[in-house]
C-alpha cells in the first residue's frame, strides 16, 4: 500500500513538472529507430485520421488549431514541433505504452492502426510539405424517396462532373439513422449500373416510440461531403397508450388496488372503532349530566 | 379468594387505600419542585437546540450522507418499543385475567403515552424539513412505510389514551367526591369535568367496561402493528443487517423487554416516593422479575436466530457488518446489549433475591440501558456498511459520532417523557382506586353510595 | 406577469449566444425605457444548462421561454415522451480524470463532498484487479427509493429518470437508507453558493437550486436532456467513458467522441453488465467490464 503510494506521488510530481515534459519522455532505445510500415498515402492518411478523431482528438484537439485540453503535462498539437521531433517509433512507443492522462493504447488499438494514426500526424510535419498531392475530390449527388410501404428507401445517386451529370455505379451508400444524439451507421448499399439501389429497411430496427425514423445517406470520403436526408418514414405502427402496471413504487394513482384496500380497511376499520369508544364516552357524558343530583 | 369486607371495615380501607393512592397529587415538598425544575430546563435547553439545528440544518449532527440515521432514529425505535408494554400489561394481561398486574396497568399506560408521545416528537425532528410535517397527510403515499408508521403511531397514541381515560373515570369520579376543597378550585374542576357526572350505577359501569374490553382487543392489532411497521422501516431496505424477514417478532419482543424494564423503573420511583410499599409490593416486583426474563428469553431466541443464521454462513456483505459486531468497533456494544441486556438479567433474575425490589430495578434499569444501546447497534454499524465503499469524502462521513446539540436533543426526549410522567402522577393516582379496592373487597355501591339515588 | 414575479422566475436559454442576439436585437427598444430597467433593476437570474449562473436583463429575453414553477414541476413529474434513456459506463477508458464529478458539481450546486457522480476505487475480491467505477445513480426500473419515499417527493418518470422534487421532501432520508448504491446526497446544511441562487426558480431536471434539508442525487442532467443536450457528466468526460442514448432508440452516444452506436451491439460485444443485479433493482446504468484499460491503475492519484 504504502510503495503504492509512494509510486503515485513520483507519478503525480512527474505530471506536475515542467521538467517532465513531451521531450522528456525516455524511450526505450530499440524504438527510436523503428520504421513505420504504413505507406504514406492519402488512403492511410485519410484512415489514419478517422482514429485520430476517435482516439487522440479529444484531448489534442484539431491538428494546426491547437486547441488541445489544457492538462498537465499539456498534450501536444499534432502539428506542433514538440509531436513532430519525434521519431516514428517514439510515437509508436508513447501511443502504446501511455504515461499519465495518455492512455495506453496497446489494449485498445492494433498496432496497424496506431501506425496509421502516426502516418496521418505525420501530414503535419513541414518535411512532409507537398509530398501527398491531394487528389480533387469528385462531387456527388444522392436522391432517395421512400418506397414500398415504407419497408426501402430507392436511392438514385449520380456524380456531377463540368458538363454534365452521370449515374453513379458500383458506389457504396451509407445509411445511417438519426439518433438522439448522433447518427448511427445502419447499413450500406451498393449502387447498380444505372446509379440506383434499393436499401431494405430492417424490419427490427428500434425507433422511437412515434415509429418514425430519418435516414441520413452519404457517400464515401472520395466525395466531397454529400448527404440526402429522408425524414419521418414511418418504419413501425406508433406505440399506441399502453395502459402502466400498477407497482409498488410508482405514485398512488398507480399503486396496487390490494394496498390501497389493505391500508383503507386497517384505518377505517380502527378508528371506527375508536370513533365506537368516543361515542360511548359522549354516552355516559350525557348519563352524567341526566343523573346530576 | 376475595373476602366480602362489611360496609363499615368496607368504608375504612376505602379511605386509607384512598388516601395513600391520591398522595402523589398531595406532595409538594422540595424534591418535587426541584425535580420539576431539572425536567423543565433540560426540556427548553433541548427545544433550543433543535431551535438551532433548524436554522443550521441536519448537519450539526453526526450524520452525514452514509450513517443517515443516528440517534435520532435509535431513540425513535427505543420510544416505540417502550410503548408497546401498554399493550402487554394493561390488554393482554387483563385480558387472560392476571390480576396481580392490575395495579400496574395505569403505570403501564402512563409509560406508553409519554414513550409514544415523544416518538412521534423524535420522528419530526429528525426530519430536515420539519416545516413540511403536513406533507405527510397532503400528499402520503400510502405504499410507503413512514405513512404506515405515522398512521398507526396516531392510532396507539390514541387507543393508549382512552385506556388511561377510561379506567380512570371512576376514580375521577371518588376525587370529585372526597376532595372538594382539599385541592385548588381549578384542579378540582377538571376532575368534576373529566369524570362525567360518573355515580358507579350500573348503567355507567357498563359502558365503561364495555368499551374498556374493545378497546383492549383494539390495541392488540395496533400495538403489534405500531412495532411492527416500525421494523419495516429497516426490513424495507436491501441492507445487509436490516434485510430479514423476522424484524417485526424481533422487534415486538425487544419492545417487551424494554417496556418491563422501563415500567419496573417507574414502580420502583412511585413505591419510594409515594409509599406505596403495600400497593406496588416485593409479589408484584417479583413477578415483573419473572416476567422480563421471561420476555429476555423470547428476545434471546429471536437474537440467536438474528446472528446466528446469517453468522453461519457469513455472506459477504453480511460478514462485513456481523465481524463488525462480533469483534470489530461495535463489540463492546453490540456485546454489552446481549451479555447486559439478556444473559445477566435472565440468570440474575432467577434467583428470588435479586427479584426483590431494590436488586430488580437496578438490573431492569441495566437492561433499559442495554435496551437503548441496542437499538443504536441495529441502526448504526449497518449505515456504516453500505454495499459500496465509502469514497472521496472527509472522515467525519464515513464514521458516526453523535455531536452534542445531538446529545442534547435526545436527551431531551427523555427529560420530556418522564415530564409527561410527572405531570400524569402529580395529576392522576398512579393506581386505579376503584379497581384496586374492588380487589379488596369493597362494592362498588360503597365507593359511590354517598350520592346514589 | 408583473415584475416581482417575473423576477423570480427560473429561464432556460438555448445558450448564451442566443442570449447575447436578443441584447442586439433590442437594444433600441431598451434605451427607450433604460430609465424604468435602472430604477427597477430589472435584471434576472438565469441558469444556463451548463450549470453556470448568470445574471443578465429581462428584456433581452423571450417571455416563451419562462416555465412557472408549476409547470416546471409538471412537466418534470412527466418526463420526455417516448424514451428510455440509459448509461454506459466503460471502465476500460475511466482514468480518475474526475472531469465529470466538477462537471456534475457545477451543474447541480453541490459541495465538494457532494456527489451525484463519484467515482470509486473498486476491487472485487482479494485477488482480482482494481479499477476506477464512476458511480452514477442507477435510475433503476425498481427503484427501492422511490418505493419508501412518504410523500411522493422522489418519483420515477416515464422516460425512466428517478427524480426528485425537493420543493416536497420531507428530510426523513428514508430514500438513502434504501438505496443500496448510496447514490444518494442530502442537504445537510446550507447549500453551496446559497446566497447566489436566492430568486431562482426551483428547478427540478436540475434539482436547482438546492435546499437544506432535502435530498438530492443524479437527474441524467435531465434538464439538458430537455434541451437535446447529453448529461453534464457524459460531455466533460475527456476519456470516452460515458456512453448515453434512449433505449427504445437502441443508441447510444460517446461525449467525447460523439460517435453513436447500438446500445444493444455494445452491451452485447463487451459482456456488459448492471451493478448488484442480484438486489433486482434493475438499473438504467450499464457497466462494460475493465477489461483491455486505456490507462493502468494508478491507486488514489488523479493528476488532472
Amino acid at each position: 500500500m504504502k510503495k503504492t503510494i509512494i509510486i503515485g506521488i513520483a507519478f503525480w510530481l512527474a505530471g506536475l513538472s515542467p521538467a517532465f515534459g513531451a521531450d522528456n519522455w525516455p524511450v526505450p532505445e530499440e524504438y527510436n529507430v523503428m520504421d513505420n510500415p504504413v505507406e504514406f498515402n492519402n488512403q492511410n492518411v485519410r484512415a489514419g485520421r478517422d482514429i485520430y478523431d476517435k482516439n487522440c482528438k479529444s484531448c489534442h484537439g484539431d491538428p494546426g488549431n491547437y486547441n488541445a485540453l489544457p492538462l498537465v503535462p499539456p498534450p501536444p498539437d499534432a502539428a506542433s514541433e514538440i509531436m513532430q521531433a519525434n521519431s516514428d517509433g517514439q510515437l509508436y512507443y508513447k501511443i502504446t505504452i501511455g504515461r499519465g492522462a495518455m492512455p495506453q493504447f496497446e489494449t485498445t488499438l492494433g498496432s496497424d492502426d496506431i501506425w496509421r494514426a502516426i502516418t496521418y500526424i505525420r501530414r503535419f510535419d513541414p518535411r512532409n510539405e507537398g509530398k501527398l498531392v491531394e487528389e480533387a475530390l469528385r462531387k456527388g449527388k444522392i436522391y432517395a424517396l421512400v418506397g414500398n410501404y415504407n419497408s426501402t428507401i430507392d436511392i438514385v445517386a449520380e456524380e456531377e462532373l463540368t458538363d454534365n451529370n452521370i449515374p453513379l455505379s458500383n458506389t457504396t451508400i451509407f445509411v445511417r439513422a438519426k439518433k438522439t444524439f448522433g447518427n448511427l451507421l445502419v447499413g450500406s448499399i451498393t449502387t447498380d449500373e444505372n446509379g440506383r439501389a434499393s436499401y431494405a429497411i430492417p424490419q427490427d430496427m428500434k425507433v422511437k416510440s412515434d415509429g418514425q425514423v430519418d435516414f441520413i445517406l452519404s457517400l464515401n470520403d472520395d466525395f466531397e461531403t454529400v448527404t440526402f436526408s429522408v425524414s419521418g418514414v414511418q418504419v413501425k405502427q406508433p406505440d399506441s397508450n399502453v395502459e402502466l402496471p400498477r407497482v409498488l413504487w410508482s405514485t398512488n394513482d398507480r399503486t396496487q388496488i390490494w394496498l390501497l384496500f389493505t391500508y383503507f380497511a386497517a384505518l377505517i376499520g380502527g378508528w371506527t372503532v375508536i370513533g365506537y369508544v368516543i361515542l360511548q364516552i359522549y354516552k355516559l357524558f350525557r348519563l352524567g349530566r341526566n343523573n346530576k343530583p | 379468594m376475595i373476602q366480602k369486607k362489611s360496609p363499615e371495615e368496607a368504608r375504612k380501607s376505602l379511605d386509607l387505600i384512598f388516601h395513600d393512592l391520591t398522595r402523589s397529587l398531595r406532595v409538594k415538598d422540595e424534591l418535587s419542585r426541584f425535580w420539576l425544575f431539572i425536567l423543565i430546563m433540560f426540556c427548553i435547553v433541548g427545544v433550543w437546540a433543535w431551535g438551532y439545528q433548524i436554522k443550521e440544518g441536519l448537519g450539526i449532527t453526526g450524520m452525514r450522507d452514509y450513517v443517515s440515521w443516528g440517534m435520532y432514529i435509535s431513540n425513535f425505535v427505543f420510544f416505540v418499543a417502550v410503548s408497546l408494554i401498554g399493550l402487554l400489561i394493561s390488554s393482554i394481561m387483563h385480558l387472560l385475567k392476571i390480576h396481580w398486574a392490575q395495579p400496574i396497568s395505569r403505570v403501564a399506560e402512563q409509560v406508553a403515552i409519554a414513550a409514544v408521545g415523544l416518538a412521534g416528537l423524535i420522528i419530526v425532528m429528525d426530519m430536515g424539513r420539519p416545516d413540511r410535517f403536513l406533507n405527510v397527510f397532503l400528499h402520503g403515499r400510502f405504499a410507503s412505510p413512514i405513512i404506515w408508521d405515522v398512521t398507526v403511531i396516531t392510532t396507539y397514541l390514541v387507543i393508549s389514551l382512552l385506556l388511561f381515560y377510561l379506567p380512570l373515570i371512576p376514580d375521577l369520579a371518588l376525587m370529585r367526591d372526597r376532595l372538594k376543597g382539599k385541592i385548588p378550585e381549578i384542579q378540582y374542576k377538571i376532575y368534576d369535568i373529566l369524570s362525567l357526572g360518573y355515580r358507579g350505577n350500573a348503567q355507567q359501569f357498563k359502558i365503561i367496561y364495555h368499551s374498556l374490553r374493545t378497546l383492549m382487543l383494539l390495541i392488540i392489532p395496533v400495538g403489534l402493528a405500531i412495532h411492527t411497521v416500525t421494523s419495516w422501516l429497516f426490513a424495507a431496505t436491501l441492507r445487509p443487517g436490516w434485510d430479514t424477514t423476522i424484524f417485526g417478532p424481533y422487534f415486538v419482543a425487544g419492545a417487551f423487554v424494554a417496556g418491563t424494564a422501563a415500567v419496573i423503573q417507574v414502580m420502583y420511583v412511585y413505591r419510594v416516593r409515594y409509599k406505596l410499599k403495600n400497593y406496588f409490593n416485593d409479589e408484584i416486583f417479583d413477578r415483573m422479575g419473572k416476567t422480563l426474563v421471561f420476555v429476555c428469553l423470547v428476545y434471546l431466541y429471536f437474537n440467536i436466530n438474528e446472528f446466528l443464521v446469517p453468522g453461519y454462513k457469513m455472506k459477504t456483505a453480511e460478514g462485513i457488518h456481523l465481524t463488525e459486531l462480533f469483534t470489530g468497533k461495535s463489540a463492546p456494544i453490540f456485546w454489552f446489549t446481549q451479555i447486559g441486556g439478556l444473559v445477566l438479567p435472565i440468570l440474575l433474575l432467577l434467583i428470588r433475591y435479586f427479584r426483590k425490589p431494590f436488586p430488580l430495578t437496578f438490573i431492569a434499569l441495566v437492561t433499559l440501558v442495554a435496551s437503548w444501546f441496542k437499538r443504536y447497534i441495529i441502526v448504526v454499524p449497518t449505515l456504516e456498511h453500505p454495499f459500496l465503499p465509502v469514497q472521496n469524502v472527509p472522515e467525519h462521513f464515513v464514521h458516526y459520532s453523535p455531536t452534542n446539540p445531538e446529545i442534547t436533543i435526545t436527551l431531551f426526549a427523555f427529560f420530556a417523557a418522564l415530564l409527561i410522567l410527572t405531570a400524569l402522577a402529580k395529576l392522576f393516582p398512579v393506581i386505579t382506586i376503584w379497581e384496586y379496592a374492588e380487589h379488596q373487597g369493597i362494592e362498588k355501591k360503597i365507593m359511590f353510595n354517598e350520592y346514589e339515588n | 406577469m408583473n415584475n416581482a414575479n417575473s423576477r423570480r422566475n427560473f429561464l432556460k436559454m438555448a445558450g448564451l449566444t442566443a442570449a447575447s442576439a436578443g441584447v442586439a436585437a433590442s437594444a433600441g427598444f431598451l434605451s427607450s425605457c433604460n430609465r424604468i430597467e435602472a430604477v427597477e433593476g430589472d435584471r434576472i437570474k438565469l441558469l444556463t444548462s451548463s450549470g453556470e449562473l448568470v445574471e443578465v436583463d429581462r428584456a433581452s429575453l423571450t417571455p416563451a421561454e419562462i416555465p412557472s414553477l408549476t409547470e416546471n414541476q409538471k412537466r418534470g413529474r412527466a418526463g420526455l415522451p417516448g424514451r428510455k434513456w440509459v448509461m454506459v459506463i466503460d471502465l476500460a477508458r475511466c482514468r480518475n480524470a474526475r472531469k465529470c464529478m466538477e462537471a456534475c458539481q457545477t451543474h447541480h450546486q453541490l459541495r465538494p463532498e457532494q456527489h451525484h457522480m463519484n467515482v470509486l476505487q473498486m476491487k472485487d475480491a482479494e485477488n482480482t484487479s482494481p479499477y476506477y467505477m464512476p458511480k452514477p445513480c442507477m435510475h433503476c426500473d425498481n427503484p427501492p427509493c422511490t418505493k419508501v419515499c412518504p410523500v411522493n417527493a422522489t418519483f420515477k418518470r416515464e422516460d425512466g429518470i428517478v427524480l426528485i422534487d425537493n420543493e416536497r421532501c420531507i428530510g426523513c432520508r428514508f430514500c438513502i437508507a434504501a438505496c443500496p448504491y448510496s447514490a444518494r446526497v442530502f442537504n445537510w446544511l446550507e447549500p453551496r453558493d446559497s446566497e447566489k441562487y436566492v430568486g431562482v426558480t426551483y428547478n427540478i431536471e436540475a434539482n436547482v437550486p438546492q435546499k437544506k434539508g432535502t435530498i438530492s442525487k443524479c437527474l441524467f442532467s435531465a434538464d439538458r436532456l430537455r434541451d437535446g443536450k447529453l448529461p453534464s457528466c457524459v460531455s466533460a468526460c475527456p476519456n470516452s467513458v460515458y456512453w448515453f442514448g434512449d433505449q427504445n432508440e437502441d443508441a447510444v452516444t460517446n461525449g467525447t467522441t460523439g460517435e453513436t452506436v447500438s446500445f444493444s451491439n455494445l452491451i452485447r460485444d463487451n459482456a456488459g453488465y448492471t451493478l448488484l443485479e442480484e438486489l433486482g433493482t434493475k438499473p438504467r446504468v450499464y457497466y462494460l467490464p475493465p477489461k483491455g484499460r486505456a490507462f493502468p491503475y494508478q491507486g488514489e492519484i488523479h493528476p488532472s
